[in-house]
């Protein structure tokens, strides 16, 4: 059942969706755009190609919930 | 981007027709799944799911900021995040569209990576040993001449006094060259027509190979090098000889003088010369055994007796070559240096070293025999790629292939071919600043804008470089934008505002901010320009 889930989760991402779960948060692809880095040491710049990557975003609801956690740890 | 947004209650329907489950189980699975999720990152915990990826909470201390309206600093509370790293399956899976690209270093100068560079390097490097190779032959040619110098000198003081002694020690010295001592004794026997000068003639020039032999075991050549007085104590000590026999001494220095330079020149292959050094005096031995006998026949002047001498040392060193392809430039060495040497044992005012120097067409077979294996592993090692894509280099290759071609006997010929090498180097050299100057010919060709990236209205304020800066990455290459808009602006110092002016596609190895070459060539462009206008 639970890779039943993850996988719709992944089938939807791939077709360029973004999953909201209500209480939880919401799953989307985002495109990195290239980028240039430098090596701290070396001093080598390089071209970081652009890329797609999940993304995550808590919902107000958890963040709240969260807010609550250091007073508890 | 739009990006079509599915809820809970999508994600439940889908699940429910895949898992054909009711979608009342299915959603009360997923809730079940996000609250039990949550539980756990309130528990402080990570939760990895498979195939899928990991949640975790990550903590975010607490920060000052300022308040943007009242300018009053406050502190914002630390607070706990979920965060979210997709597994590698996950992550291959939705970079799918991205995943033919991959990090381009910008640094690396775009010659380099055409790999036109690199193996030209490579054969620099190879041919360094070639360098000191011939700058210790002619070292190595002037110590000779004035051997010979010395040879000259010396030759009259020739005695027979110490004959016998010097005999003794020989016979001590080697067993082999015992039986050879004998042998040449028989012959000396058999012919008693010979003055007794001729004899003692005879028993000195053993001599020198019998020291041949043993002077590969004293393992101190380099000292011998430096000055010919040194190696006369050598000498002495050695043999045990007296000064009075003269023919011997030159001999010996020929021998000290071979020992260093393939020690020193053989860089990397010690060990096989010390293998190598052995077989190959023990032929020179037997060689010698000839031109002693004959030498009892003929009066001093026997030059023709020392070529077939000549020829038996090349054959012996072209079955080296054949079994040590890699020491070819060793064996070279030798080949050039043997002849010369040689001539030393056998009196002076009989060689003539001048008709070999001069011999010119024997001269450039041995440089392009010289030449060819070197440049062979060179360019085996660069590659074929790196044939097919320099056309310099190309060439190069085609003629040295069809030098190949051409015939050539080669060998002993031309015992003095010392000099070649060091025009073989000179011509590399330029060989190697030309195919290197491929960015050269880009600066000299007249730039075509014919492709442009963007157009820029110019407005008040606007500047060249700053333009430059913004596409090329360095101020440096406005020039390349003024000689593209030249119609335009007809002071590059004075734009005026409201003019249209294009950017124009470059190389990039024209415009590489890395390469100081550009940046010279650009400052040059800008004085160029700006001399115009004054």
């Amino acid at each position: 059942m639970l890779e039943t889930t993850v996988a719709a989760c992944t089938e939807q991402l791939l077709e360029n969706k973004t999953i909201g779960f209500q209480s939880f948060g919401t799953f989307e692809v985002r495109k990195k755009d290239e980028r240039l880095s430098v090596h701290p040491s070396t001093q080598v710049r390089t071209l970081i190609p652009p890329k797609l990557v999940v993304f995550f975003k808590q919902s107000a609801i958890l963040k709240e919930k969260l807010k609550n956690l250091p007073l508890n740890v | 981007m739009y990006k079509e947004k599915i809820s809970a209650q999508d994600i439940t329907d889908y699940l429910a027709s895949k898992a054909s489950v009711s979608k009342r189980a299915a959603e009360e699975f997923l809730k079940a799944f996000i609250a039990s999720v949550e539980e756990a990152l309130l528990a402080g915990e990570s939760v990895k799911i498979k195939n899928f990826g990991t949640f975790k909470l990550q903590w975010n201390e607490p920060r000052k900021s300022v308040n943007v309206q009242t300018g009053e600093e406050i502190l914002l509370a630390g607070y706990s995040k979920v965060t979210f790293s997709p597994e590698i399956i996950l992550r291959d899976l939705v970079n799918e569209p991205f995943a033919h690209l991959d990090p381009v270093e910008l640094d690396a100068n775009p010659i380099e990576i055409t790999g036109e560079d690199l193996p030209i390097e490579d054969e620099v490097e190879a041919l360094e040993p070639l360098r000191i190779f011939t700058e210790q032959a002619t070292e190595i040619r002037s110590l000779l001449s004035e051997i010979q110098a010395l040879s000259v000198n010396s030759k009259p003081t020739l005695s027979e006094e110490d004959n016998e002694d010097s005999n003794f020690e020989y016979e001590e010295n080697a067993d082999d060259a015992e039986l050879q001592d004998v042998a040449a004794d028989e012959e000396i026997a058999f012919s008693n027509d010979e003055p007794v000068i001729q004899e003692n003639v005879d028993k000195v020039e053993i001599a020198p190979f019998n020291d041949e032999l043993s002077i590969p075991e004293i393992n101190e050549p380099v000292s011998v090098i430096e000055s010919t007085p040194i190696i006369e104590e050598n000498a002495l000590l050695e043999n045990e000889e007296t000064v009075l026999n003269t023919e011997i001494r030159p001999g010996i220095e020929e021998n000290s003088l071979l020992e260093p330079k393939e020690a020193v020149s053989n860089v990397e292959l010690t060990p096989v010369i010390e293998s190598k050094l052995l077989p190959e005096t023990e032929p020179v031995k037997e060689v010698t055994v000839i031109p002693i006998n004959e030498a009892n026949q003929l009066p001093e002047t026997d030059f023709p007796d020392f070529k077939p001498e000549l020829e038996i040392l090349s054959t012996l060193i072209n079955t080296i070559q054949e079994k040590k392809p890699d020491n070819a430039e060793d064996a070279v060495i030798k080949l050039i240096e043997d002849p010369i040497a040689e001539p030393i044992g056998i009196p002076a005012s009989v060689y003539t070293p001048n008709p070999f120097l001069q011999d010119v067409p024997a001269l450039k077979k041995r440089k392009t025999w010289f030449w060819i294996p070197l440049t062979l592993v060179a360019l085996v090692g660069g590659g074929v790629g790196l044939y097919f894509y320099s056309s310099p280099v190309n060439e190069w290759v085609n003629t040295i292939y069809s030098g190949l071609l051409s015939p050539k006997p080669v060998i002993i010929q031309a015992p003095k071919a010392i000099v070649v090498p060091l025009k073989t180097v000179v011509a590399d050299t330029s060989e190697v600043e030309e195919s290197v100057d491929s960015l050269q010919i880009l600066f000299d060709n007249p730039r075509a804008y014919t492709d442009f990236i963007a157009s820029e209205r110019i407005v008040a304020g606007s500047r060249l470089a700053r333009m430059s800066e913004r596409y090329y990455g360095n101020s440096h290459f406005w020039v390349y934008i003024y000689e593209a808009n030249k119609e335009r602006i007809p002071d590059p110092d004075i734009i005026s505002p409201g003019t249209l002016i294009r950017i124009p596609r470059l190389d990039p190895r024209l415009i590489d901010a890395s390469n100081p070459r550009c940046i010279q060539k650009a400052s040059e462009l800008h004085d160029l320009y700006v001399d115009k206008r004054d």
